[in-house]
Formats: C-alpha cells, structure tokens, sequence
C-alpha cells in the first residue's frame, strides 16, 4: 500500500499543534492553486477569491499569522466585516458556505486547511455569511478540524476568515 | 545607652577641665592631680533641623589622654548614618522622607585605647517639605463645535486626572482627594459624582445660551490645595443641532446591496422625532427608502467604475439640519466562478425575514450573485432559480428551451459542469439507485466496496466506478467523460435558500424525491481523511440535498450518485 501518515508539528508558542494528512488523497488546495498577492492575501486562481491568510484578530507579519485570533458571534464578525479596510481594498466580506468550503483540504484533518498558505489556521468552526433557512437561530459555520459543515447557534463566538472577489 | 543626666554632666566635666588647662597655661608644671582616671570630652555641637529627603554632616571635637580615638554614632530611633573613618568623628546622615516631623537623638560615643569613653548626643529634628499639587482639568471638544462651546442636553466629560503633585509620598496615589464645585450657571453637578477624577455632566437644555463654570480642587497627601477652572458656554435647546453619521465607506459589485446604515440624535429631546433624506450623487441609483435613517440603495451596470457619495440629511423639529456622507465604490462585475447559495432571504439573530436587515450587513442575501438576480442585475444564458443560471440539454446534448421537453442533462452556466439528471424509469439513472464508493485510486488507501450491502442498481455490481463506467459508455447526452463530482462541485448546485427536499433547482433537478424523509445523500468523489482505520480513510464525503450538510460515510453505504463532467 501506498499511504502513510504525514505528520506536520508546528510550534506556535507554547501551543502544538500537529496536522495530519493522508497523501493516498489528491490535495482539494494545492499550494500551487494560489497566488501570494504579498500583502497578507492570496489569490486562488481556481474560484477567483481574494482571502485573508490570517484570521481576524491576527496579524500578518510577512511570513506567518502572529496574535489569537478573534472569536466572534454571527452579528459580530458580519459587523466587523461591513466596511473593512485590508490591503488597500474596502470589498472584504464574509464569506458564504460555497465560498468558505472551497478551502477546506481534504486531505488533511486538524487543521483541514493548507497551512503554508493559512498559517496557524484553528482546528475549529469558520462562520459564514449564509444564515440557516430551516433554523433562524443558527448560521452555516466549517469546522478546519475536518472540512465538515453545519449550523451553529448565532450567539456563539466563532473564528473568522474574510473574502473578496479579485479585481 | 547614654542617658540624658550623663550627658549634661559630661559637659560640665568638659567645661572645669578646659578651664583649669588654661590655668595652667602659664608654665607652671604643676597641676592637679588628683585625678586617676582620664575622661574622654567629647562635643558633638548644637542641635539640628533639617529638611527631610536632605543629607546633614555631622562634625564633632573630643579629647582624651590617648593620641588614638575610635569614633561611633548612634541614631535613635535607628537612622542610617555613614561614617567612613572610625578614626575621625565627621560623618553625614541621609534624611528620610516623611509627610512629618522626626525627631532623632544622635549620640557619638569616642573611646581610647586603654577602654575609656566619654560621649555626647544632639537632637535632630527633621521637616517635612511639601510642594503643592498642580490641578488641571481637560475636556474633549465635541466634534464640529467650537472650542468650549457645548449643545444642549450633551453628555459631557470634563477630566482632570492629568492633575499631579511633585513630591507624592512614595508608594502613595499622587492626589487623596477630588471635589468638583461649580462656580456659576444652571446646576449640573445634582445626582453626578463629584469626588473622582472624571466629572460626568450633562449640559442643561435653556431656553438661552448659558454659561457654565466648574471648578476642580485636588489635595494632595501632605494636605497641600489646588485647583482649576473651565468654562464651558452651552447653546440654546433651539439652535443645538442634531448627531449624524452616514455609516462605513464600502466596496460593492453592481446590483448587490449597498448599506446605508445611518446613525443620528438629538440631545434636546423636544427636538425629535428627526426627519431623515438620503441622496445620491448619481441618478442611478435607486435608493429603496430615501426617507428612512437605514435602508439601502442598488446600482445596475451602468454605474460601474464609479464611486458614489450618498448624503444623509437629518432634520430636527427645530428646523436644525446637519448632513453626513458615504463614498462608496461601485466595482466591475467579476467573473463569479462559484454559484452563489440561493440566499435571498435576509436573518435577523432569531428569524429569516423579507424586509432589509441592517443589523447584520454584508450577510448573504445582501450581496452576491442572488440579490444581482432577485433586482434583475443579472444577465443569465439560461434561467434559474436566485443567482443560478442553467441550461436544459437533450440526450444529443443539445439546447432545450421548451420546459415541456424532455432533457437529460444540465449544464452549469456559471461553472459550466454538466449534471446527469435523474430517471424514475427504473433504467441506468434512475433516481433511486444506490451505489458503494469504490475508487481504486486516489480513494485515501482503501478502494472501498465493489457491491455494498443494501445497494440496488441496474447494474451487476452497483459501486460509483462501475456505474461511472457504465454511464461513459453509454455517452450519456453526447459525453463520454463522466465521474463523480468533487465536494466543491456537488455542493456548487445546493440551493441553500430552500428548506423544502431536495435543496435544489427543482426546474432543473426534478423533485422526483419529494416522498423521501430523512437524509438524502450524494457521494462524492473525495474519500475522507477523518475516521481512518490503520491510516486507510474507510469513509468518503458524501452531501446531504435534504438539510445541506455533509459528511463522511462508510465506502460501503448505500448511497446516490449524480455525475459530472466538466467543460462547457
């Protein structure tokens, strides 16, 4: 058999983090599917989004996401967004669950994110922008521990990644 | 430990033996001698006062029958007192600070080398010093007003913390205590802390101009005063005008929502309600609600490239009007390379709502593809529910626009894939067939199952290669490059706006599962990295049309598969 078990330690501070992925599964996100617009953002060819490669509350210093990142209810991270000033562009939003899944990768689990192009990504739920339709009390969020989806109580404080189209 | 009595009877002694020395000066060799043992006199000068935080030197003169004397201070109560040569009696004494007055005895004792000592002790007293705090008060000027002028009914801070004291105590707070008094004007200070730094009021509300003056005394730990002054002029119910703010400059794409999320107030509460007029620095756009503090406006393509002022006027029954604006950028459309969810309705915290939520901004229904759509912004090739947009195909693949004909495949006119639409005719497509996931490739390391239990097709083993297989062969709609979809082209044609089964463009993808209850899963192409056994993935992401979620199920389940290929 052909498979194994990559294991990729990162060592963030005090906190280890340990990715895992299977290489027997094409990558959904290779590194090559990106471009580093080089101010903190990459482009992704493939859908022709613009994203944050930090999450809010961190920052990019150049090579990597520096600081926590922000945990935010439904309303919160929607009131951040509106308005956002990033890399010279005033377009950043939240993204919706079509837009945020499609960079989920696959092949990896905790994080399920490629992390040269997302550092320090946390194994945990991303909000949406889509609200649920069949319970008004929850919004759509991914989990970067294994690319799944669901709903989420909009109350609760969640990680956020923003999206813009490219130019 | 010398006592006081000794102290003055050594002085004496000093005195006699100075006196009967100078009788003796004449020559005369004889003396009195009746004396055995020698006394050391020892004068340590006159009392001192001295400032504290002050260093004194201390200087004495002894004399005794021995050429070599040994010198030693004592400080009572203890004081640190530096003496660097025990042979000589100058030494110098750091004074502590205090808020009052020490008093000290400093004794030097003078001893020779046979045993003998005499000594002698002065008072020191040491003064507190104390410098006067300095007060002063700032206040924030309100923006657009002029300095220290005020409207009415405006929440003011006046602060004085900037307010210090020299020579604080150590290990103190520089400034024991605050008071605010007000020297003059209509009482603002009824019900307000005033015995804190910071001073809360609120600027009455006359029907004249008034004029208001406050005064800040601080004292600092030693009892030391001071205060500041600030007048503040505070206009007159009728001419304060209202607060206005026309919300985040913001970046959209022709035909999304542009927010126009205003804010106002008045602090003269006789002055409201406030009548409020947004306009536009362009024709081109409609704004939904002109007359509403929050609504929101659409552009079409022709205002593209532009960036568009929108001005919001507030007006208070006073007749007082002030204005705020939002720049906000009208960018060319992109080419959108992913469907959009089908969103179209709007969330507050707790419902899904038709009307305009400008609480939550920027959330689906307010931008994207499908609120292009719903305001007729979006030039489709085909038709389709919200933002989707496709095409009927016949089994040649070629185009139908009749709804009344019959077709076997769609095409993505957005992302441009072909879906396999579904049969109830029992044959390969039918809608109820259920295959394993078996790949023999890119599967995770394990192939899966070639016939999963509880699988029912129309083929000898029923797994999604064999009915990939099947299906190319057939040249289904004139393809012959059919697989299984990726998660992200699944998922692409999931209509998240509906809650009725499935959750998709019924048009396009009949609702031949309509008496299905429960979960109604597709598989995709991508086997799962979760739930793995001896790091062999046993399971593949599959996509739920009845609720929208996915998830990894075990290769062998049961499960529906609808195709795709790629390319337009």
């Amino acid at each position: 058999m052909k498979y194994w078990i990559g294991i990729l330690v990162m060592i963030v501070g005090c906190n280890v983090s340990a990715q895992s992925c299977l290489v027997d599964i094409d990558d959904t996100t290779a590194s090559s599917e990106f471009t580093d617009l080089e101010d903190g953002t990459v482009l992704h060819v493939r859908t022709g989004l613009v994203w944050m490669r930090c999450s809010l509350g961190q920052t990019w210093n150049g090579s990597t996401c520096i600081n926590e990142a922000d945990e935010l209810t439904w309303q919160q991270a929607l009131d951040q967004a509106y308005g956002y000033e990033f890399a010279d562009s005033l377009a950043w939003r939240l993204p919706n669950i079509k837009e945020l899944a499609s960079i989920t990768e696959r092949s990896c689990v905790r994080p399920s994110i490629n992390e040269t192009i997302f550092p320090n990504t946390s194994a945990d739920d991303y909000w949406t922008s889509t609200p649920s339709m069949a319970d008004p009390q929850r919004a759509w969020v991914v989990a970067f521990f294994n690319s799944s989806n669901s709903i989420k109580q909009k109350d609760r404080s969640v990680f956020v990644r923003l999206v813009r189209n490219a130019d | 430990m010398q006592s006081r009595p000794r102290y003055a009877l050594t002085k004496v002694i000093w005195l006699t033996l100075l006196l009967s020395l100078a009788a003796c000066g004449g020559g005369s060799s004889e003396s009195d001698d009746n004396s055995n043992t020698p006394l050391i006199l020892v004068n340590v000068g006159s009392d001192i006062i001295a400032n504290e935080q002050t260093t004194v030197s201390l200087s004495a003169s002894a004399r005794g029958q021995s050429e070599t004397l040994s010198y030693s201070w004592q400080a009572t109560p203890s004081l640190t007192i530096t003496h660097p040569d025990s042979n000589a009696a100058a030494a110098t004494v750091s004074l502590p600070e205090t808020t009052q007055t020490l008093e000290y005895a400093l004794t030097l004792t003078v001893t020779d080398s046979d045993g003998n000592s005499g000594s002698d002790t002065l008072n020191l007293t040491v003064r507190p010093v104390n410098a006067l705090p300095e007060a002063s008060i700032s206040f924030a000027q309100l923006d657009s007003y002029p300095d220290y002028i005020v409207p009415a009914g405006a929440a003011i801070t006046l602060d004085g913390s900037a307010s210090d004291d020299s020579d604080p105590p150590s290990s103190n707070e520089a400034i024991s205590q605050w008071s605010w008094q007000q020297l003059a004007g209509p009482d603002v200070l009824d019900g307000v802390d005033v015995d804190g730094p910071i001073l809360n009021i609120v600027a009455p509300v006359q029907p004249d101009q008034s004029q208001i003056q406050l005064q800040l005394t601080i004292t600092d730990q030693e009892g030391g005063q001071a205060t500041a002054e600030l007048g503040l002029i505070v206009q007159d119910a009728q001419s304060t005008v209202p607060t206005v703010n026309a919300g985040r400059a913001q970046q959209v794409y022709p035909g999304e929502m542009i927010m126009l999320i205003g804010e106002a107030d008045s602090t003269v509460a006789a002055a409201k309600p406030l009548a409020y007029q947004w306009q536009a620095s362009t024709t081109q756009a409609v704004i939904t609600d002109p007359t509403a503090l929050q609504t929101f406006a659409v552009f079409g393509a022709d205002a593209i490239g532009q960036t568009v002022r929108f001005t919001l006027d507030v007006t208070d029954l006073n007749g007082n009007t002030v204005e705020d604006t939002v720049d906000v950028i009208i960018s060319e459309a992109p080419r959108y390379r992913l469907n959009d969810t089908g969103v179209t309705l709007q969330a507050t915290n707790s419902q899904n709502t038709a009307s305009f939520v400008p609480e939550l901004p920027g959330q689906d229904a307010h931008l994207g593809q499908d609120v292009i759509a719903t305001y007729g912004n979006f030039e489709k090739a085909g038709r389709g529910d919200a933002g989707f947009d496709f095409t009927r195909l016949n089994a040649n693949g070629d185009e139908v626009d009749s709804l009344d004909e019959p077709f076997s495949c769609v095409r993505d006119n957005i992302t441009g894939l072909v879906w396999e639409v579904k049969s109830d005719d029992g044959g390969l497509h039918d809608k109820d067939h259920t295959y394993s996931w078996y790949f023999e490739d890119n599967n995770g390391g394990f192939d899966g199952d070639l016939n999963g239990a509880g699988s029912s097709c129309s083929l000898t083993q029923c797994n999604t290669q064999a009915f990939v297989d099947a299906v190319n062969v057939e040249g289904l709609c004139g393809f012959f490059d059919w697989r299984v979809p990726s998660h992200d082209e699944l998922s692409s044609i999931l209509h998240y706006g509906l809650v009725s089964t499935p959750m998709v463009d019924d048009e396009y993808f009949p609702s031949q599962f309509d008496t299905v209850t429960g979960p109604l899963w597709f598989w995709t192409r991508i086997a799962s990295a979760d739930g793995v056994n001896s790091d062999n993935s046993q399971n593949a992401w599959a996509l739920d049309f009845a609720s929208g979620v996915d998830n990894f199920l075990n290769k062998s389940s049961a499960t529906r598969v609808r195709l795709v290929r790629a390319g337009r």
